[in-house]
C-alpha cells in the first residue's frame, strides 16, 4: 500500500453561472505521476488552481500528509511544498537560469564582515546541482530569454525543486514543446518520481498519459468519474469516460478533396523576410500554392518558421522579397486589415495575446472581426450579433453559461474555440489555421477537424499549420515540410508516412529522438 | 454546456444581478451614495437645492473632461493634455468674440474645432509617429499652454458678453453646463455601447494585439477618439470661460490629474478595456462632493488636497481587488 501524500474530500467550487467542481474526492500517492484528463471546461485547471492557492474552494477539505490544510494563497501553497506549473511561463526573462531557479532564496555572503552581497559561486553550484538531479544540462549562466520554451519549462521545474516542492502540478505542459523537448520533459518527470516527488499531470494527449502516468483520473462536467491504474485501462476506455460517448474513429482520414486544381486561390512566390524575433529566424524563398477547396498542411517542429510564414502572409511581419497572389492576381498586404479585406484570415496559435480580448464577453470576441462586414452603418446590429454569436457557440459547442460571459473566465480549450469561431462568420477565401487543436480535448478536436474539412468543401483554401504529424496526415491533401525558415519538402499525403515527415522535419532520416536539438 | 434556449426566469435574474454587481461602476456608485449620505448628516446645508446647484455647475466641466479622458484610458492610452487644450480653446473662443468680433456661435464652433485639432495632433503623434501617449500628450500639455500664453499675452480676456455667459446660466435651477454634460454623457455612452467604433475602443484597450489581428483599423480608431476627446476638452474650456465671463491663460492648470483621478475613481481601469462614461461622472461627483463637504465644514483648503490624495489611494486599493485580467 502506497503512502497518500495529498487527499481532497468533497471539494467543490462554483463560479458565477458555472459549477466548476462537484465533490471531488481525490488521492495522490507519494512519488506517483498522476494524470488528469477531461473535456475542455471539465474543471481540471480549477482543481489544480485550488491546490496551488489561486482559487479557494467553496466547500471541502484538503489533507496533506494526513493533516488538514488551508491553502489561501500561492505563498501558502509554496510553503506547503505544492507548485503549479502552467503553460504561461512565470520566469523573469532577463535574469540568468541560476537566478531564476534560486529566486527568493538567493545565497549571500558577507563582504568585509557586514555587507551582505550575492554569492555567485554558491548560486551557480547550487543551481547546477539541482539541474543535475533531474539530469539536464542547461548552462546556469545563460539568460532565460535565450532558452527554448521547453528549457524554460524545465527551469520552472528546477525552481520548484529548489523550493523543496513535494507536489508539482503541471497543466498542459507539453502544448508548446517539440517532440524532442517532450521526451526530455518526460525524462525529467520520471526523475522527479525517483526523487519521491509527486506529479499531477494534466494533458489532452491521451498517449502522453499512458506513456508516463501511473494512474489517471477522469473529470467530466466538474465531477470525478474515476481513477484507474493506466495498466488496467485502454485509451479508448478513458476517452469514452471523458466525453460520455464513444468516439467514432480516432484520427479519421478526410475524404478525398474536391479541390479545383486550376488557378491557385493563394500563391506565394519566393517570399523572404528579414530575421524575426529573438531567435532571429528568417524565411527564405518560400513558394507554395493553395487551391480552392484544398487543405495544404504545413508541418515542422517548433521553431521551424511556420507561424512566421503565416504572420508574414497575414501582414504582421514585413515581406522583404517575393510576392503574394490571390486568385492569380498580385496583392499587397501591409497589415492584418489588408489581409482581412482580401479575405485571408489567420487563426493564431497564441490565443491569449493575439486571439482574445479577455475583458470582453464571448459574444463581442466572436463578432469582432466581422462587424465591419455585417453592416455599413456605424451602429452594431444587436439582434444579428447575438444570433451570430449564438450560432457559433452552438456549432463549436463552446461551454459557456451565456454569451455575455467574459472571455477571461473560459477554460483553455474553450478560449481556443472562440478564437476559431470569430473568423468563421467572415466567409473568407483563405484561412490559415495555426495549431488549431492545441489544448483541445479529443471530442472537440474531432469537431474542429470536421469544421476544417467542411470549410474546405465550401471551396475555401486552407493552410493548416501543425506540429502534430497525425493532424496534417489526417486532414491535408498536400503536405509541405518546413525547417529553419525554409521549405524542405512537399508531398502528397498518400505518398508519405508519419516517420518520413518527422525525420525530414527534424533533419535526420530516421531516429527522431537522437539528435534533434532545437534552436541550437 | 451550450447556452440553453429556455432558461428559467430565476436563473436569468441571477445572471442580471451578478452582472450588475460585477460592473466596474458598481462599487464607485455605492461609494458615492455613501459619501452623499454621510455628507448630509455632517452638514445641514449639504442637501439644499442651492448647494446642489453649485455642485453641479462646478462639476460639469470636470465631468466633461473626465469623460474625454475616459475615452482615451479605455483604449489603454493616457492623455495629459486636457488642462492645456481647455485653456487654448477658451482663449481662442474669447479672442474671436472680443478681438475679432465674430458672432458667439461661430466663436464657440472655432473653440471646439481648436480642441479637435489639438486632439487630432495627439492622435497622429501616437499612431503615426509612434510616440507613447504619455509622452505625446505631455508635449501637447506644454505646447498648448504656451500657445495660450502667446495669444492672450498672459492676461485674461474679460468682459465676455451675456450672450456667451448664458452658456453657464440656469434653467429652472438646473445649470445649463450640467444639461450639456448630460448630452455629452448620453452621446458618449451611446457611442461606446452601440457603435462599432465604441466596440473597437474596448477591444483596443482590452488587447491591442488581438484587435490588430482581428483586422481592426486601430490607428484610425485612436485618431478619431483622440480628436473627439479634444473637442470635449474644448467644450469644457468654453463652459469655464462662460462661467467666469473671461478666459484665463492659467485656466485648467493641473486639471489632467483631476480627469485621470475621476476616471479611476469611477472604476475605469488604467490598463484599458474596462469602464464607462457613467463611471467618469460618478468619479467626478465623488471628488467634487468631498471638496464641497470640506468647504461646508470650513476645513483649511490646503488639507483638501491631502484628503483627495488619500481618497484616491484608498479607492484604488479597493477597486482593483478581485480583478484578475491580464492584458
Ligand atoms: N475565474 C472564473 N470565473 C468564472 N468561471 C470560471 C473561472 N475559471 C474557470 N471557470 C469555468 O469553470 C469551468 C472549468 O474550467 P477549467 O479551466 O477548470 O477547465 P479545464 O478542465 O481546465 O478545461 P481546458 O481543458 O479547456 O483547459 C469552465 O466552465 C470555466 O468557464
Ligand atoms: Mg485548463
Amino acid at each position: 500500500m502506497q503512502k497518500i501524500i495529498l487527499r481532497t474530500e468533497n471539494l467543490s467550487k462554483t463560479f458565477p453561472g458555472v459549477q466548476a467542481l462537484k465533490n471531488i474526492n481525490f488521492e495522490l500517492y507519494k512519488g506517483e505521476i498522476h494524470g488528469i484528463v477531461g473535456e475542455n471546461g471539465a474543471g481540471k485547471s480549477t482543481f489544480v488552481k485550488i491546490l496551488g492557492g489561486i482559487h479557494q474552494p467553496d466547500t471541502g477539505k484538503i489533507y496533506l500528509n494526513g493533516e488538514q490544510v488551508e491553502i489561501r494563497s500561492p505563498r501558502d501553497a509554496k510553503r506547503l511544498g505544492i507548485t503549479l506549473i502552467h503553460q504561461e511561463i512565470t520566469l523573469v526573462p532577463h535574469l540568468t537560469v541560476a537566478e531564476n531557479i534560486l529566486l527568493g532564496r538567493l545565497p549571500t555572503k558577507k563582504l568585509f564582515g557586514f555587507i551582505s552581497v550575492l554569492n555567485y559561486d554558491e548560486m551557480y553550484s547550487k543551481a547546477e546541482e539541482i539541474l543535475d538531479r533531474i539530469g539536464v544540462n542547461i548552462p546556469v549562466t545563460s539568460k532565460v530569454k535565450e532558452l527554448s520554451v521547453g528549457e524554460q519549462q524545465i527551469v520552472e521545474i528546477a525552481r520548484a525543486l529548489a523550493d523543496e516542492a513535494q507536489i508539482i502540478c503541471m497543466d498542459e505542459p507539453t502544448s508548446a514543446l517539440s517532440p524532442y523537448e517532450i521526451e526530455r520533459l518526460f525524462d525529467v518527470i520520471r526523475s522527479l518520481k525517483n526523487g519521491n516527488v509527486s506529479v499531477i499531470y494534466i494533458s489532452h494527449h491521451i498517449n502522453e498519459i499512458f506513456e508516463i502516468c501511473d494512474r489517471v483520473t477522469v473529470f467530466r462536467d466538474g465531477e470525478k468519474i474515476g481513477t484507474f491504474r493506466v495498466s488496467d485501462v485502454t485509451p479508448e476506455k478513458i476517452i469514452t469516460l471523458m466525453i460520455g460517448r464513444k468516439l467514432s474513429q480516432f484520427y479519421a482520414y478526410r475524404e478525398k478533396s474536391t479541390a479545383i486544381w486550376e488557378t491557385p486561390i493563394l500563391e506565394i512566390r519566393n517570399l523572404s523576410t528579414r530575421p524575426i524575433g529573438a531567435k532571429a529566424l528568417r524565411l527564405e524563398k518560400i513558394s507554395l500554392k493553395v487551391y480552392p477547396g484544398e487543405i495544404l498542411g504545413i508541418f515542422g517542429l517548433m521553431g521551424a518558421g511556420k507561424t512566421e510564414l503565416a504572420k508574414a502572409v497575414f501582414g504582421v511581419y514585413k515581406i522583404e522579397k517575393g510576392e503574394i497572389l490571390l486568385e492569380g492576381e498580385k496583392i499587397d498586404i501591409r497589415r492584418p486589415l489588408d489581409a482581412k479585406r482580401y479575405g485571408i484570415v489567420y487563426v493564431p496559435e497564441d490565443r491569449l495575446r493575439e486571439g482574445l480580448v479577455l475583458s470582453m464577453p464571448v459574444k463581442c470576441n466572436i463578432t469582432l472581426p466581422c462587424l465591419d462586414n455585417l453592416t455599413g452603418s456605424i451602429l452594431i446590429p444587436q439582434e444579428l450579433e447575438r444570433d451570430i454569436a449564438m450560432k457559433w457557440v452552438n456549432a463549436l459547442r463552446i461551454a459557456v453559461p451565456h454569451i455575455d460571459f467574459r472571455a477571461a473566465n473560459l477554460s483553455g480549450g474553450n478560449k481556443q474555440k472562440v478564437v476559431i469561431a470569430k473568423w468563421l462568420e467572415m466567409k473568407p477565401k483563405v484561412i490559415i489555421f495555426d495549431e488549431p487543436t492545441m489544448g483541445i480535448d479529443v471530442g472537440a478536436k474531432e469537431e474542429i477537424r470536421k469544421i476544417i474539412s467542411d470549410l474546405a468543401l465550401q471551396g475555401i483554401g486552407i493552410i493548416l499549420i501543425s506540429s502534430e504529424a497525425e493532424e496534417v496526415m489526417s486532414l491535408a491533401d498536400r503536405i509541405v515540410v518546413m525547417r529553419n525558415g525554409k521549405i524542405i519538402g512537399e508531398f502528397d499525403r498518400r505518398e508519405v508516412t508519419k516517420d518520413d515527415l518527422l525525420a525530414l522535419a527534424s533533419g535526420v532520416r530516421r531516429e527522431v529522438k537522437e539528435d534533434t536539438k532545437m534552436g541550437g | 454546456m451550450p447556452s440553453r434556449e429556455s432558461k428559467d426566469i430565476r436563473e436569468q435574474l441571477r445572471i442580471y444581478v451578478l452582472a450588475l454587481y460585477s460592473k466596474e461602476e458598481f462599487k464607485p456608485f455605492v461609494a458615492l451614495i455613501g459619501i452623499i449620505l454621510v455628507s448630509s448628516i455632517l452638514s445641514p446645508y449639504y442637501l439644499t437645492i442651492y448647494n446642489w446647484r453649485t455642485i453641479l455647475a462646478q462639476a460639469s466641466p470636470y465631468i466633461i473632461l473626465a469623460i474625454g479622458e475616459t475615452l482615451i484610458i479605455l483604449m489603454g492610452s493616457i492623455d495629459l493634455s486636457p488642462g492645456s487644450v481647455l485653456a487654448l480653446s477658451g482663449a481662442v473662443t474669447a479672442s474671436c468674440i472680443m478681438l475679432l468680433g465674430l458672432p458667439v456661435w461661430l466663436s464657440v464652433l472655432i473653440g471646439l474645432a481648436i480642441g479637435g485639432i489639438l486632439g487630432l495632433i495627439n492622435g497622429i503623434m501616437v499612431t503615426k509617429a509612434k510616440i507613447p501617449s504619455f509622452v505625446a500628450t505631455l508635449a501637447m500639455l506644454a505646447a498648448a499652454r504656451g500657445l495660450t500664453l502667446i495669444i492672450t499675452g498672459g492676461r485674461p480676456i474679460s468682459g465676455l458678453p451675456d450672450e456667451f455667459t448664458r452658456l453657464a446660466g440656469f434653467v429652472y435651477n438646473i445649470p445649463v453646463p450640467f444639461l450639456i454634460t448630460l448630452i455629452v454623457l448620453f452621446f458618449t455612452t451611446f457611442l461606446l455601447k452601440y457603435t462599432k467604433i465604441g466596440r473597437y475602443v474596448y477591444a483596443i484597450g482590452g488587447n491591442e494585439e488581438a484587435a490588430r489581428f482581428s483586422g481592426i483599423n486601430v490607428d484610425a480608431v485612436k485618431i478619431v477618439i483622440f480628436t473627439l476627446s479634444g473637442i470635449l476638452y474644448g467644450l469644457a474650456g468654453i463652459i469655464i470661460a462662460a462661467r467666469l465671463a473671461s478666459a484665463y491663460p492659467q485656466a485648467g492648470v493641473g486639471y489632467e490629474l483631476d480627469a485621470i483621478a475621476s476616471s479611476v475613481l469611477g472604476g475605469v481601469q488604467l490598463i484599458g478595456g474596462l469602464g464607462s462614461p457613467i463611471g467618469a461622472l460618478i468619479g467626478t461627483l465623488i471628488l467634487i462632493t468631498i471638496t464641497n463637504i470640506l468647504i461646508l465644514l470650513n476645513v483649511n483648503p490646503y488639507y483638501q488636497f491631502v484628503v483627495k490624495g488619500f481618497v484616491l489611494a484608498l479607492a484604488a486599493t479597493t477597486l482593483t481587488r478581485g480583478l484578475r485580467y491580464t492584458k
